[in-house]
């Protein structure tokens, strides 16, 4: 006969919030591999910026600002339905949920709607220069993460009002939310970085 | 909920633990049928699936690097022609580092890692299965577009402007680039995977500081891969837009630098050898430990060594481009980063010599190629402190003293103990024991045939012979030493062939292995060769560094419903256990993802409309994917 010690998992619950969720892990990396892109893009303009005379060559016009401002103020104003959309998961309140998602979902697609604005009133296209290139560059990237965001969003939207709505959906919400946290905080160094110059030239 | 009871071997607990078998059996059960083939999401079936690719690749780009060595073994020679040698060479180059290092250090992970913190599976089983369909689409991509004669031909590293749209028309250049985010997209996911699995499934009891040193090297490798490769992927991204749609991010006429593609894609390439370095490090420490048979020297410095590395590791890119005019401060601050990392090197390895000094040696095959890569790395070593320092590198910049560098360093510090590795955990993949003496005998075919290979490049580089040239006139003086090299490369073929051999033979007729044949440390080796799908039938939980020395069966993790693939997750840092976790089965939706990605990325050679299309098949992915079926887990009181 041998002592044997015995660790028990029985009671253990079957899902659990923020950095004890393997989900919120993988996004997390995602974050990290998306915002190494946005650095480097980042790190791409400045190092183009530093080779030339004139910057940036064709200053974005006012409605560009405009523009601009206008997805950073809708992507802002997204933070505050995912933030009670997040606190309504941790209580478990599928009617909260639904109804933040909703509201987060509409600000994502009317951010999509000023990002195509803000393409329009750019005064130089893609292949007019390396400035051109670059600034293009940065919407594009920050648009597929956007996009990437609507899209699940979308999905959620769907789920949640199709079902069956799972107890561990509560945790992907909460994920989903902190996803849409790095597009929004992701979009402001762009924003600064494109628009600022102009704005204080 | 910890207890300590008295076991006893009954007819009442062995009864219980025959159904136990059954019904994990029945939950973790293989896919069947020549449909199952494309579901599978095992880890060990993907990771073995993941293995063989990566070695196939291996060969490919070996039977390259012959016909290479053939054109260059006398001068003046025409066997190939230089279109096709260029092919050859940027294949090569593409193979053996997108295609085979990177690929089987990950494959290794894939199958070992699991195993080794005492979990069932990996964190993310269907996107693994898409990391690794996504690879083989890449790499099937690239050797068809090299049959068909459309091979890249820019080098493995494509600098512009030479791979730009204007000395390159045609879509080879866009086929490298395409196969690199291929590659890229794979090893990322993957990455991810290995990382969360390492921090989020370990066995109750395994805190960091007690994770086996190969896991240590997995996680860091994995994190570097996290950083480097964006910097790739972006850099091929520019690159194919520049070509498609007419951007100018490296068109100097319009304000772009072609150098910025050379810091991309350095950024990305310097830390790519430590990807594939650092596993085979991991490797080494296995092995070491395990034929020792003493706990390694220096465990805290060995981990410290890893971490520093891959820190170092992001800081001296710039040393790739001392030929390209920086200025002094600069090239003073990446020949001191450059030379500073041979100390975390050189901490590892009088580690492990001080392991194996105070050991009981077991002089097994493993522990010879392990021997073989300590000396051929530090060679490899020293002559990268060598180009480290300005004045020599402009001197050796582009001739065959770099080709040798890097071969030593990457065969010697990856391959060498790859091979070691393969041997060891041979028994646990497969069930079956490789021959000592064959094994013994490819050693001795590859050690000397990879020195006679290489050694001489290093004179010839130093006699100014500059690499990528597809012939030399006979006044150069070069052939000698070029026959030498050949003469060696068949000498590597014939102990790779003895390798095989062994392999073949033991898949054929080895003998049984048995759970563990080395008498090892690590968990792996205290479930059945080859492990069953579940892997094990009670979670362990360890109180050491060495568990299966330190008395790994007094412990087990009970309360698992073994009707369900759960996992039992744990603290990120001292592994306490947390919650369980209910895993996903098979799928045809990561086949299904894998050819959506590869569909848009070959389309968008040809047209930006790819985009939209990669919108449209990703977003029926996702949804076919995540959407949840039955049975489904707890559901949520109030529904819809």
């Amino acid at each position: 006969m041998s002592e044997r010690r015995r660790v028990t998992v029985r009671e253990l619950p079957s899902y659990a919030f923020g950095p004890r969720d393997p989900m919120w892990w993988g996004v997390a990396l995602l974050m990290c591999i998306e915002g190494t892109t946005i650095a480097l893009l980042l790190l791409m303009y400045f190092y183009t910026r530093q080779r030339v005379d004139v910057w940036p060559t064709t200053a974005p016009a006012r409605d560009s600002l405009y523009a601009g401002a206008a997805t950073t103020a809708v992507l802002l104003a997204s933070i505050v339905p995912t933030h009670l959309m997040n606190g309504a998961a941790y209580r478990g309140d599928l009617a909260r949920i639904r109804r933040f998602m909703v509201l987060m979902t509409a600000l994502s697609l009317a951010a999509l709607g000023t990002r195509i604005w803000e393409f329009r009133a750019l005064p130089f296209r893609w292949d007019t220069d390396a400035y051109g290139s670059v600034v293009w560059g940065l919407l594009t990237l920050q648009t597929t993460h956007l996009g990437l965001g609507v899209i699940e969003n979308l999905m959620f939207v769907v789920l949640l009002y199709r079902g069956p709505v799972e107890k561990k959906h509560l945790v992907d919400v909460e994920v989903n939310g902190m996803y849409w946290y790095f597009v929004v905080g992701g979009w402001l160094p762009i924003a600064a970085t494109i628009y600022g110059e102009a704005l204080f030239r | 909920m910890t207890s300590t009871v008295a076991t006893e071997s009954t007819p009442d607990s062995r009864s219980e633990d025959a159904r136990l078998e059954r019904e994990l059996t029945d939950t973790w059960r293989l896919c069947r049928g020549f449909a199952g083939w494309f579901c599978e999401t095992n880890h060990t079936v993907i990771a073995r699936r993941m293995l063989v690719t990566a070695f196939v690749f291996f060969a490919l780009g070996g039977v390259e690097a012959l016909l290479m060595r053939l054109e260059l073994a006398r001068p003046d020679n025409h066997f190939i022609g230089p279109d096709r040698y260029d092919q050859l060479f940027t294949v090569h180059g593409s193979t053996m580092m997108f295609l085979f290092a990177v690929p089987v250090m990950q494959a290794m992970g894939i199958y070992l890692v699991p195993l080794m913190v005492g979990a069932r599976t990996v964190a993310f089983p269907r996107l693994n299965a898409y990391a690794y369909y996504t690879y083989l689409i890449g790499g099937v991509f690239l050797y068809v577009s090299l049959f068909t004669d459309t091979g890249p031909d820019t080098g493995w590293f494509s600098y512009v402007p030479l791979s730009g749209p204007q000395f390159s028309p045609g879509k080879r250049v866009d086929v490298w680039s395409q196969v690199v985010t291929f590659t890229e997209l794979s090893a990322l996911s993957t990455a991810a995977n290995l990382i969360v699995t390492t921090l989020k499934l370990r066995a109750p009891g395994m805190a960091l500081n007690r994770m086996p040193l190969f896991v240590w090297a997995e996680l860091v490798t994995s994190f570097m891969v996290i950083f480097a490769m964006p910097a790739v992927m972006l850099a091929t991204m520019c690159l194919a837009l520049d070509r498609l749609v007419g951007t100018h991010f490296f068109n100097s006429a319009v304000g772009g630098d072609p150098l910025l593609w050379q810091h991309l894609f350095w950024f990305f390439g310097h830390p790519e050898v430590y990807i594939i370095f650092l596993p085979a490090l991991g490797m080494v420490s296995s092995i070491v430990v395990t034929f020792s048979r003493r706990p390694v020297v220096g465990y805290l410095p060995m981990v410290l060594s890893l971490v520093a590395t891959a820190f170092l590791g992001f800081g001296l890119w710039v040393h790739h481009m001392f030929a390209t005019g920086l200025a002094e401060l600069g090239q003073g601050f990446f020949t001191a980063a450059s030379i500073m990392i041979a100390i975390p090197s050189g901490v590892q390895i009088f580690c492990w010599i001080a392991t194996l000094w105070s050991g009981r040696l077991v002089l097994a095959t493993p522990l010879w190629f392990v021997f073989g890569f300590v000396a051929i790395f530090v060679v490899g070593g020293l002559s990268g402190v060598m180009v480290a320092s300005v004045p020599i590198d402009l001197q050796v910049h582009d001739t065959f003293f770099v080709v040798a560098h890097l071969h030593y360093v990457l065969i010697g510090g990856a391959v060498f103990p790859l091979l070691g590795g393969i041997h060891y955990w041979f028994p646990k993949l497969t069930g079956r024991m490789l021959d000592e003496r064959l094994g013994k005998a490819g050693f001795v075919l590859t050690f000397t045939g990879f020195n006679l290979t290489f050694f001489p490049m290093h004179l010839l580089g130093l006699h100014g012979m500059p690499r990528r040239i597809y012939t030399y006139r006979a006044a150069t003086g070069f052939g000698p030493l070029n026959l030498l090299a050949t003469v060696g490369a068949f000498v590597l073929l014939a102990g790779l062939l003895v390798v095989l051999t062994n392999v073949v033979r033991a898949l054929l007729s080895g003998r049984d292995a048995g759970p563990d044949p080395w008498q090892s440390d690590t968990l792996e080796w205290s479930v059945a060769s080859p492990p069953a799908p579940y892997v094990y039938e009670h979670l362990p939980c360890v109180a050491g560094r060495y568990p299966l020395w330190e008395g790994i069966r007094d412990c087990v993790v009970e309360g698992m419903d073994p009707r369900q693939r759960q996992v039992l997750v744990t603290a990120a840092l001292d592994a306490a256990p947390d919650h369980v976790y209910v895993l996903p089965g098979p799928s045809i939706w990561p086949l299904l993802s894998a050819v959506a990605t590869g569909v848009t990325f070959i389309t968008m050679i040809f047209t930006p409309w790819a985009v939209p299309l990669g919108l449209a098949l990703g977003t029926v992915c996702l949804v076919g994917w995540f959407w949840p079926r039955p049975p489904h887990e707890p559901l949520l009181a109030e529904q819809p």
